[in-house]
């Protein structure tokens, strides 16, 4: 029971931060068609920023100044190289992110070496939130959380109520039909990957402070964010969620379980057979953690290649 | 058997049915023209006897074959071929490449990867005897991509042609030409389409009434005559709905 | 071209081809990496030239084929005889059976998804591989030796390069034959248009399993050579890394020439082989490079040789000399950058009271407080940027 109340919460917490990732990218995709490679690196450089300018002027300001900071980033990418290369087709910017991401991870490497550095929670969340049978729910967990909601409620008021959001959902139905608006165009573009990047500045410098930052967060991190888009569905803020929470809590909750499908063979009468084979049979599902977010994929894709809530062609 | 049949085909995007229940049936052999003003749904018609999408209800067959739920390859393997309203072609393959795609799909060369395209002479006589047709032999190696308009939309109904379909589906194939253009090409519809069942789109009056047998006049998704080009002409309701004063 | 130029292209190319058989080990070594990721990029981009699918999950492929191959080399020491010129095609086939299951669901979707599942499919191979201790050998990884084969001991590796080359010839002549096929052109044609070749009845699907399936398995070949030549291999084969490689190297070289892939690859396993022994920053370089020529050389390098327009003499040094400013300085900045940041100079600069102390670097001795030191590479850098500004100003009036 407890064990399963910990799961929940740590799962629940770790797919709203897939979500804060996540809701980004799928934003960006969604409105201009670029798979941005680099997305999970901006999460990274978030998470670096908020360290770096937390040991000059504290962990709130930081909060503040890091997305800002990665937004910054993301609107010259946008500006300077995307805008060059986007008349070579969506490859050719997909190409251009993959490349950045190489680069940053390597000056992250640069600047800070090659081990994670010590981004720590500022000593007022610190603290435990509340206790259950003894068992203690951190309270900066709580924290990360709220920050992830509070995101999607504002993205979602911003989307449904604002002129920004009228033209990201015109966008994400019909972008040719925006495209032919003219000049704005350019700079709604701008817009949304800066507002990207910001979420994904933002998800790094929170979850920074509370899960490892190392060069290697971003690789870590990407893949799965890119399972979520595309078991959430193309350009689907709900479908995100879904899939983050869905992903988060899998991978949680299958920590502590030592199942094999050697014993799931059991009832056949097949587990000592299947046992005396190894290999795939006694894999236990806590050691498949890291592999499940992959295997849901390709399941979903088998039977809804459209993602959860995307629209089916 | 009739070569088309559709019986009560919807079609609604989202919130708006743009086919709102047509009855259609095209016989074996027959030239038919699907006329109406902009918008009526005529493409979108084409889309859904090819196979493009599925109609929201209602049973569309081919040949006395139910096929609302086949894929194009599938509809396209029954011997059903289209050309596209919007040019549709290759942009790095040369004319000649082009037509071979059309030409090999219709011997049944698909999956092959022992002997080269270029070595399969029957093919390649048969692309030639194709492009003389259409006037496109002086420009085989130029690429699709390269050629003016009309000479795409010439390729393009090469492309459709080398199937050798039972079934043709036309969508404006003379659209963008000039008068001697168009009527070359009416010219090589008619023969090559002698003997097949013909649906053709045709803003061009001139065209539908000396090519097709039968017309039918699609106005906002519903099909409100069909009949032989001198019983249309005489329809009052086609005149006030569509052809107003421009039919002579 | 002229008869006589041909033939001396053709008999250059066939020297240095043969040259690594009179290699030492380290050289017959790196000849032996350059064909096979000649080889390996070459089959990557089979399936972006022809069909316009860019998979982010090649070193799959390639890590299957090492490992059938130094398992059947393993076969061989227990008994079993299999000749190891033959050897490499267990390489091609395991990547073929992988490619093929792999193949089918990444080609359900088109375009940027295919590219996130083909990365994806890689993640979760990656992931499994230090759980399945028997086939993958855990962090260790496999082992094997080669045996001596018809004759000759295969013990240096300018013997086994004569394998590498015939199979790469083999492989290399099989991408451009396919080119030719039916089946070549069609998977062409889906790259421009996939829609319309489905109303011509060509199940593209079908089509796109078949390529995948042929990319995968000379990418397992070209791992089965690497597998014969290195004798061992482990699961971080499948990591991140081996998957990238490919993708640089065919845009770096030019992914719409046949043999521009192939071209990039030795170019950069060739450099990287001598850099990385020079500056921990390759990688860097590497990127950056791959960056610059996304942007500015859409058709990569060898691409834009071949296609792009003749300038005058005098402008095309002026166009080298703004990038040789450009990298050099760059090069400068970064290296330094690389020590000051270090932790052995912070822990020198502690011991020094926190002063700046001076750091050597391509043979000087520098004072990072000088202005001499920061303000030459820029004002290079400036004049490399203003010269190629310039250039551009009068490729446009002209
Ligand atoms: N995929 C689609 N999604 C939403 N609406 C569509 C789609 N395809 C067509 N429509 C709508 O259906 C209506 C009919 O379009 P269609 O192209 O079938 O007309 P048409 O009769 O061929 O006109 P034209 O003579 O201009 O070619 C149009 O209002 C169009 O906007
Ligand atoms: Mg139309």
């Amino acid at each position: 029971m407890t064990y399963l109340l910990t799961s929940l919460v740590n799962g629940l917490v770790f797919g709203l931060l897939l979500f804060m990732v996540s809701a980004g990218l799928t934003l960006i995709f969604g409105m201009m068609g670029v798979l941005n490679f680099a997305h999970s690196s901006l999460y990274m450089l978030g998470a670096y920023l908020g360290y770096s300018i937390g040991r000059w002027t504290g962990f709130w300001t930081a909060l503040l100044l890091a997305p800002l900071a990665v937004a910054l980033l993301g609107a010259s990418i946008e500006r300077f190289m995307l805008r060059r290369v986007h008349r070579h087709g969506h490859a050719q910017e997909l190409l251009l992110t993959f490349g950045l991401a190489l680069i940053i991870h390597e000056i992250v490497k640069l600047v800070y070496g090659p081990y994670p550095v010590e981004y720590t929670i500022p000593t007022e969340l610190a603290r435990t939130a509340f206790n259950v049978n003894g068992l203690n729910i951190p309270l900066y967990r709580l924290f990360i959380g709220a920050v992830a909601v509070s995101m999607f409620v504002s993205l979602f008021l911003m989307m449904k109520y604002t002129r920004v959001g009228l033209i990201v959902r015109a966008a994400l139905s019909q972008p040719l039909m925006v495209e032919s608006l003219g000049h704005n165009v350019g700079f709604i573009f701008l817009l949304v990957f800066a507002i990207g990047a910001a979420l994904a500045g933002l998800a790094g410098a929170v979850a920074g402070a509370f899960y490892p930052t190392g060069p290697n967060m971003a690789e870590d991190l990407g893949s799965i964010v890119f399972v979520v888009v595309v078991v959430g569905g193309l350009g689907s803020l709900e479908g995100a969620l879904v899939a983050s929470l869905a992903i988060g809590l899998l991978t949680t909750l299958t920590v502590g379980l030592d199942w094999t499908l050697a014993g799931a063979l059991a009832p056949l009468g097949l587990s000592g057979w299947a046992a005396s084979i190894g290999g795939p049979f006694s894999i236990t599902l806590s050691s498949l953690t890291g592999s499940l977010p992959f295997i849901i994929m390709l399941f979903v894709l088998l039977v809804r290649p459209a993602g959860l809530m995307g629209e089916r062609a | 058997m009739s070569a088309i049949s559709l019986s009560a085909v919807t079609k609604r995007f989202g919130s708006s049915e743009i086919i709102r229940g047509v009855d259609l049936t095209v016989n074996v052999g027959e030239r038919h023209a699907l006329i109406g003003p902009n918008g009526a749904g005529k493409s979108t018609l084409f889309n859904l006897i090819s196979g493009q999408f599925r109609p929201t209800s209602g049973q569309i067959s081919l040949n006395g074959r139910r096929s609302d739920r086949e894929s194009p390859e599938t509809i396209a393997r029954r011997g059903v071929a289209r050309s596209f309203q919007i040019t549709s072609l290759f942009a790095r393959l040369t004319v000649f490449d082009t037509v071979r795609l059309g030409v090999m799909a219709n011997h049944g060369v698909r999956f092959c990867f022992w002997r080269t395209a270029a070595s399969q002479r029957a093919v390649t006589n048969d692309v030639l005897a194709l492009l003389e047709d259409v006037n496109l032999l002086h420009r085989a190696s130029v690429l699709a991509g390269e050629l003016p308009y009309s000479e795409q939309r010439a390729l393009e109904l090469a492309v459709t042609l080398a199937l050798r379909p039972e079934i043709i589906l036309l969508d404006e194939p003379t659209a963008g030409m000039s008068v001697e253009e168009a009527a070359q090409t009416v010219a090589l519809v008619r023969r090559l389409t002698a003997g097949r069942t013909l649906l053709v789109v045709e803003h061009d009056m001139d065209v539908v009434f000396s090519l097709c047998d039968r017309i039918s006049v699609l106005v906002h998704g519903q099909i409100i005559a069909t009949g032989a080009p001198d019983e249309i002409a005489k329809d009052g309701r086609v005149n006030e709905a569509y052809l107003g004063k421009g039919l002579h | 071209m002229k008869l006589y130029v041909r033939i001396a292209l053709c008999l250059a190319t066939g020297v240095v081809l043969l040259a690594p058989l009179t290699f030492s080990d380290r050289y017959a070594n790196l000849a032996i990496r350059m064909l096979v990721a000649a080889l390996f990029a070459s089959a990557f981009n089979l399936l972006w030239r022809q069909a316009r699918l860019l998979s982010f999950g090649h070193g799959v492929y390639f890590g299957a084929g090492m490992f059938a191959v130094v398992h059947l080399m393993r076969a061989n020491e227990a008994g079993l005889n299999v000749p190891l010129i033959l050897v490499p095609l267990a390489g091609a086939l395991s990547g073929s059976i992988i490619g093929v299951l792999c193949g089918f669901v990444a080609t359900l979707r088109s375009g940027a998804y295919f590219s996130m599942i083909t990365l994806a499919i890689a993640e979760l191979i990656y992931s499994l591989g230090p759980r399945w201790q028997a086939l993958f050998g855990g962090e260790a990884g496999v082992s094997s030796m080669r045996l001596p084969s018809m004759g000759l001991s295969f013990a240096a590796l300018n013997e086994v390069y004569l394998i590498v080359l015939g199979w790469s010839a083999v492989g290399f002549a099989t991408i451009w034959f396919f080119a030719k096929t039916p089946l070549g052109q069609i998977a062409f044609a889906l790259g421009d248009n996939e829609r319309r070749l489905q109303f011509l009845g060509y199940r593209t699907h079908a089509v796109k399993v078949y390529l995948f399936a042929l990319s995968a398995a000379l990418s397992g070949l070209a791992g089965g050579l690497l597998g014969v030549a290195a004798e061992n291999v482990d699961y971080t084969v499948f990591g991140p890394a081996s998957s990238a490689a490919p993708v640089i190297q065919t845009f770096i070289g030019g992914a719409d020439v046949l043999f521009g892939p192939a071209f990039g690859a030795a170019l950069l396993t060739g450099f990287g082989n001598v850099f990385s022994d020079v500056t921990r920053l390759w990688l860097l370089y590497q990127g950056i490079a791959f960056v610059l020529v996304v942007m500015f050389l859409p058709a990569g390098i060898v691409g834009s040789l071949l296609m792009g327009k003749k300038r005058p003499l005098r402008e095309a040094i002026a166009n080298t000399l703004a990038v040789l400013l450009c990298s050099a300085s760059l090069i400068f900045l970064c290296e330094s950058a690389s020590i000051l940041l270090s932790d052995s100079y912070s822990s020198l600069r502690a011991s020094q009271d926190g002063s700046w102390v001076s750091y050597r670097l391509f043979n000087m001795e520098l004072a990072p407080g000088s202005p001499i030191v920061w303000g030459l590479p820029l004002i290079a850098a400036l004049t490399g940027l203003i010269i190629s500004w310039k250039l551009k100003g009068r490729e446009e009036t002209a």
